[in-house]
């Protein structure tokens, strides 16, 4: 009877010793899933960081890109504005000195070979896309054209442009140099 | 990272530039020039002039072209500065506001000078900045 109970006993002990020890696994496992599973939210959230970070990087690229090739395109497009800029005033000499009223058969000559020169150098400009602005008798237009002075002259409607002082020149539609003008003010 | 644009207002001229690649580059604006005349004017035909374009006709629009307001911001109409170098000397109208601010008056309407002209001198300078940078206005 006694060793009926002790092994009765032992196997209570024993079986309640499993008991606590699936609880404890239990336990365990309860807190270590929940662990992992923060883990797991945690990491989702770097990654989608990272993701995020990667498209604007990417994003970022993409226009660098297109900015170096519009950067491109404008460089050859406009690359030659200073250099015409530069040279505007000796077309502009030139084109004074075929307006000085020459009387001697030398003067006449020398003139000629000028105005040979002026139009041989506007035609080379022409190519390379540079073109006039001599707006003489239009509508003043200050996108292209600078007042520098008003005149009544009642042959004219008002802000009509009566006379050019300087002419203008645009590279490719850019203004290299606004066109100095006269604009008629009627009182 | 945001879009970064830096714009420097002065009195006389106007630069912006963006941030390219971490490094600072300043804009050129739609007549390739890396600075814009601080101008602004307001034509016949409602449209409003900024810039190169609004200097260009400040003769022929002499009353409604505004140029230098920088130095009205922050001042009084009655302020001496104001009196002495400014009112007698700019072609367009200086007038004093409700508080006793400098503004300017243009077609008969008052306006504030910080507000509206440096606001559509800046609004420029930031077209200028979005169009560098590839996108629309």
């Amino acid at each position: 009877m006694n060793e009926k109970n002790h092994a009765t006993n032992i196997e209570d002990t024993s079986t309640q010793e499993s008991h606590n020890e699936d609880l404890k696994t239990k336990e365990l496992d309860v807190s270590s899933t929940k662990e992992l599973e923060d883990k797991i939210k945690a990491l989702k959230k770097d990654l989608d960081t990272a993701n995020k970070s990667t498209l604007m990087a990417l994003a970022d690229l993409e226009n660098i890109k297109k900015r170096a090739e519009k950067r491109i395109i404008e460089n050859h497009k406009y690359s030659l504005k200073s250099f015409i800029e530069a040279l505007l005033p000796v077309l502009d000499s030139m084109e004074k000195a075929t307006l000085f009223n020459a009387q001697s058969s030398e003067s006449i000559a020398i003139q000629e070979g000028i105005k040979m020169t002026s139009k041989n150098f506007s035609g080379i400009i022409d190519k390379f896309g540079v073109r006039e602005i001599n707006p003489i008798n239009e509508l003043f237009d200050p996108e292209k054209h600078e007042a520098v002075s008003m005149l009544s002259d009642n042959n004219m409607d008002n802000g009509m442009v009566s006379k050019v002082l300087q002419k203008g020149y645009e590279i490719n539609g850019r203004i290299v140099r606004a066109a100095r003008v006269i604009v008629t003010q009627n009182n | 990272m945001g879009k970064i644009i830096g714009i420097d207002l002065g009195t006389t001229n106007s630069c912006v530039a963006i941030i390219d690649s971490r490094l600072p580059k300043v804009v050129e604006n739609s007549e390739g020039a890396r600075t814009t005349p601080s101008v602004i004017a307001y034509s016949e035909n409602k449209e409003i002039l900024v810039g190169h374009v609004a200097k260009r006709q400040t003769l022929t629009n002499s009353k409604n072209t505004v140029y230098a307001i920088k130095r009205l911001i922050g001042r009084k109409f009655s302020d001496k500065v104001i009196q002495k170098d400014i009112v007698k000397k700019v072609s367009y109208k200086v007038t004093e506001s409700d508080n006793g601010d400098a503004w300017v008056e243009i077609k008969g309407q008052k306006n504030s000078t910080s507000s509206s002209f440096c606001r559509n001198i800046k609004e420029n300078e930031k077209i200028c900045g979005r169009l560098s940078r590839g996108e629309s206005r």
